[in-house]
């Protein structure tokens, strides 16, 4: 430690340090070596304080007489403070004189950093935060693909690349797909999906798994479930132990719940909920060959390895890609596990932090606009302050402080403003934008909306300080104001905020006009009927058909439902697709049509259907009972259009997997996937297999907002104990969902859209108060010559309407060739809809004609005397 | 009460640890460390100089001639190099007695009240 003692001898001057520093030194060394361990530390810390009062002492001098005695510099200190309390109170009262003008300010910032922030927050868990996983940078994912891939050629095996230790320190396998987990527990007949998973899954993440154990040391077959499973899976199932009763499959024992920042490292189509040790690990399982001995189907599992020190990714692809007997190499692709694990939402996040971004340049902008408007307006006021003796720097001390006032206030509630859209956003995000944790308000988060605070004050200020700097040299000049403000320079101000305000909100309504298409296109279905998607066991499990009839028609005696109808099929099918696909029959048939065999979706449904679900019938009549027998058939409008217009379509023989069918009806095509999507020709018909695993009832109901999950359950419970309710939903819900991603980013273009808009309607009113207030002086000497009020006003607002119509027509010009831009992002809406653009227009015109209004009638209200003060 | 104004008076009172080291230099010359731990025993542990405390007040009693640098025996020195002994001057001497008569009056000033019968615990 003596080095520590000579370093802070440095301190001193290099007389005093060269004359005493040995002999220090060597007394302080012998002190220490005489002294206890605690007083060692008593004599560093008064060792190190003499030496730095000295070092203080030595190097900065008090000068006797120079006036720096420690009273005269607590009295220039004082003295500092007290020009800064004043500036402070000055700050205030220019700020509370003009309080719509302060206000427009605050609302502009508190508009800009806080939707501004809440977008970055939106981004932030793809684009900075890290994986939840240990040294994540070493993870990849690996995908394997079938181009390549002949009969004869042996499929890649896992043990064979775990055995690469010079390229993987662990590979883990997700076997592709889910399985429907079917759990007997205290609440009845829970279905929730599962995904299977390699034993090391855990230790290649490198985080914490569920309990050792009981993860596939069990005679039975674990489940350790995911945190989302809280407050669906009852509490005892979740506990780490418990024996559960899997409906057809055996009992399972619960491996307990993972932690709640556990999160999967791949996106999986359906929601799992648990997880189970993989009884076979495969990379790639072919489903069917071509005759040609190629590839036709396959499945290939997700894998994530850890790479070995100093491996890339580049080189374990070159590793594993291992020659075929097709003369190709094994399609194989190895990513870092983050690039793919935000590939597909890494543009919509970079597309939410530039809408941020450009929130806040707009939002700079419009202060800048705001701010150099209040200082020209008080040129005078400044000139005055330089006349009387105030410094260049007193003047910009007033102008920063307040900046600083407004700003200031103007964060704050952009805080809580963001705070707030997070909140929202957590409501509305779909869970698919949850996959890497939430957006939540973290520290960095804060800190970008710091750092956007300071950046719109500088931005902000700047063109002010460049006029008070360049203002303030050489003599005051009074009445500067009359010349630059003159009627070009107020109309500039009008016209330039105008334009910036129509764009933006053309934009806006163009992204609203969208959404709302989105969510209220016609799908053909009612969108108010009620689906029961319901699973039962399929084989030898299987209920009788007639479980389906008593099941429709006890829930047709439910309270509130008007009719009942049977899908066998998951209709709209949504997310749960891929799944309860597996349990019904399949959908797809082949027909002969003049020679040619089309492939038609076949649909069985009960004979009610049509007239429940609100299709309507366009030709001929909906399925009748008696078309069990009679083979009778209905067609899409899709599959009659194939059919041709030759002869009528209704009494048509068919012929649909080499069975002879009749058309009775045409009805209207329907979507049943996603909104964009074309409907399939679809052919309806009640004669189709009825021993469906997944059936869909359909309600139609009196009141669909009413809560029918828990009566539902119960009357189906009481027909089969062994049914599980997947999901009870409206068909118009179950279709928005197929769209949220969609959905979603329209909405966050719209965030953007409002945002900006909001924030130049604001300064738009702001900048028509500021030019009104400019005239003040001048109208009440209009009005001492004896002008009349109603002329003034007159006056004032017609220069501002026309203003702003300049404005108005160029935003609107500008607007429409932007917004040809959008027309590829956004849904069934097009570019050249002059009402959406107009309208938007017209209103911006609006907000600025009563802005001039209210302004102006304020301004030739004030008594000629007291408007002359004003200034 | 208003001090009596001497020509000897004018000086102002000096720092305790200044006072002690002269104190301490008034029977023979010491160095360094040998001032540091004759204040701390004869003071009872109550004024513990520092190395760099006492260094910084030597530098100025020696600026202000009232001490002075001597040589130490030769067979005093250790390993290090030899050691700086200080001994005082008359001027020091001077100063010493007279903070000593200050410190003796002001006492006087307290005899006889009772804040002269109170004992240290």
């Amino acid at each position: 430690m003596t080095w520590l003692h000579r370093a802070l001898l440095r301190l001193w001057p290099r007389g005093r340090r060269d004359r005493y520093g040995a002999d220090i030194s060597r007394v302080f060394a012998e002190q220490r070596a005489s002294a206890s361990v605690a007083g060692r530390v008593s004599l560093w810390a008064k060792e190190i304080a003499a030496i730095l009062v000295v070092a203080i002492r030595e190097r900065w001098p008090r000068r006797r007489g120079s006036g720096r005695s420690a009273a005269t510099r607590l009295d220039r200190w004082g003295g500092n403070m007290r020009k800064w309390i004043v500036d402070f109170r000055h700050a205030r009262l220019a700020l509370s004189r003009r309080p719509g003008a302060a206000a427009s300010i605050v609302v502009v910032l508190t508009l800009g950093i806080g939707l501004s922030t809440a977008m970055f927050a939106l981004a932030d868990p793809y684009l900075l935060r890290p994986l939840p996983y240990a040294a994540p940078a070493e993870l990849v994912a690996i995908e394997v693909g079938a181009g390549g891939l002949t009969r004869d050629a042996s499929l890649p095996s896992i043990e064979d690349w775990r055995a690469r230790h010079d390229v993987f320190t662990g590979i883990a396998v997700a076997n592709s797909g889910g399985s429907i987990e079917r759990l007997r527990l205290s609440d009845g007949i829970v279905t929730l999906i599962s995904q299977s998973v390699s034993a090391n899954f855990f230790e290649v993440l490198g985080v914490p798994g569920p309990l050792a154990d009981q993860w596939g040391a069990t005679a039975e077959r674990s489940l350790a479930f995911l945190p989302a499973s809280r407050g669906r899976v009852p509490d005892d199932a979740l506990e780490g132990g418990t024996l559960i009763d899997a409906v057809g499959g055996g009992p399972v024992r619960s491996a307990g719940t993972l932690r709640q920042s556990f999160v999967l490292p791949f996106v999986p189509p359906l929601e799992v909920l648990a997880l189970t040790p993989a009884v076979s690990e495969r990379i790639i399982t072919v489903r069917a060959w071509n005759d040609d001995g190629t590839v036709q189907r396959f499945a290939a599992s997700p894998l994530v390895a850890r790479l070995a020190s100093g491996v890339t990714p580049a080189a374990a692809r070159e590793a594993l890609a291992q020659a075929l007997p097709s003369g190709r190499r094994l399609d194989v692709s190895v990513t870092p596990l983050h690039d793919r694990m935000t590939d597909r939402l890494e543009s919509l996040a970079l597309g939410a932090l530039a809408a941020g971004v450009l929130v806040l340049l707009v939002c700079a902008g419009n202060v800048a606009h705001l701010w150099l408007a209040n200082s020209i307006r008080r040129a005078n006021e400044m000139a005055t302050r330089r006349a009387l003796g105030a410094s260049r720097l007193d003047v910009l001390r007033l102008s920063c402080l307040e900046v600083g006032l407004l700003v200031g206030l103007g964060t704050g509630l952009a805080f809580a403003l963001a705070a707030a859209a997070l909140i929202v956003q957590g409501q509305v995000l779909p869970s698919e934008y949850r996959a890497l944790g939430a957006p939540a308000f973290t520290g960095r988060v804060a800190a970008f909306g710091l750092c956007a605070a300071v950046l719109v004050s500088v931005l902000g200020i700047l063109p002010v300080l460049f006029r008070t700097v360049g203002a303030s040299h050489g003599a005051p000049r009074f009445g500067a104001t009359g010349r630059r403000l003159g009627w070009s320079m107020r109309a500039s101000f009008v016209a330039v905020q105008t334009t910036l305000a129509t764009i933006l909100a053309i934009g806006a309504t163009f992204l609203a006009h969208s959404y709302a298409n989105l969510e209220g296109q016609r799908i053909g279905f009612d969108r108010g009927v009620i689906a029961v998607t319901a699973v039962y066991p399929t084989g030898t499990a299987a209920p009788a058909a007639e479980v389906y009839d008593q099941s429709a028609e006890r829930l047709s005696r439910l309270p509130g439902v008007t009719g009942v109808a049977i899908f066998f099929g998951n209709v709209v099918i949504g997310e749960l697709a891929e799944v309860v696909g597996r349990l019904t029959p399949p959908w797809l048939a082949e027909m002969d049509l003049d020679g040619r065999r089309v492939e038609v979706t076949t649909r069985t449904v009960s004979p009610g259907f049509f007239g429940v679900t609100g299709l309507a019938v366009v030709e001929g009549r909906a399925l009748q009972p008696d078309d069990l027998a009679g083979r009778g058939v209905v067609v899409n409008q899709r599959l009659a259009s194939l059919l041709g217009a030759e002869g009528p379509l209704v009494g048509r023989v068919l012929r649909v997997n080499d069975q002879q069918v009749t058309i009775v009806g045409v009805v209207e095509d329907a979507i049943e996937r996603r909104f964009t999507d074309h409907p399939m020709p679809t052919l309806y018909d009640a004669f189709g297999t009825r021993r469906a695993g997944a059936v869909t009832y359909l309600m139609r109901v009196n009141d669909e907002s009413s809560a029918y999950a828990v009566p539902v359950r119960r009357a189906l419970g009481e027909v089969e104990p062994d049914v599980s309710v997947i999901e009870v939903n409206t068909l118009g819900a179950k279709l928005s969902n197929t769209v949220q991603d969609r959905t979603f980013a329209t909405l966050v273009l719209i965030l953007f859209g409002v945002a900006g808009a909001g924030v130049t309607v604001t300064g738009l009113v702001g900048i028509v108060a500021f030019t009104v207030d400019w005239r003040t002086r001048e109208i009440a000497i209009r009005l001492a010559l004896g002008a009349r009020t109603g002329h003034v006003r007159w006056l004032v607002i017609s220069e501002v309407v026309l203003a702003s119509l300049a404005g108005t027509v160029t935003g609107l010009v500008a607007g429409r060739w932007l917004s040809t831009g959008l027309e590829s992002l956004v849904y069934g809406v097009e570019a050249g809809n002059w009402i959406t653009s107009t309208a938007s227009a017209v209103v911006m015109l609006a907000v600025a004609a009563l802005a001039a209004v209210v302004t102006a009638r304020r301004a030739v209200r004030l008594q000629p005397t007291e408007a002359l003060r004003v200034e | 009460m208003k001090y009596r104004q001497t020509a000897d008076r004018h000086a102002a009172p000096l720092s305790p640890q200044v006072f002690q080291i002269l104190v301490s230099l008034v029977r023979e010359p010491r160095h360094g460390y040998a001032l540091i731990q004759e204040i701390r025993e004869r003071t009872d542990d109550e004024i513990h100089l520092t190395a760099s405390t006492l260094y910084d007040a030597l530098a100025r009693l020696v600026d202000k001639d009232w001490i002075e640098e001597i040589d130490g025996p030769d067979d005093a020195a250790p390993a290090g190099g030899a050691r700086r002994y200080y001994q005082l001057t008359t001027a020091g001497r001077k100063a010493a007695q007279l903070e000593a008569d200050r410190l003796e009056r002001l006492l006087k000033t307290v005899r006889g009240t009772p804040l002269a019968t109170r004992k240290r615990s």
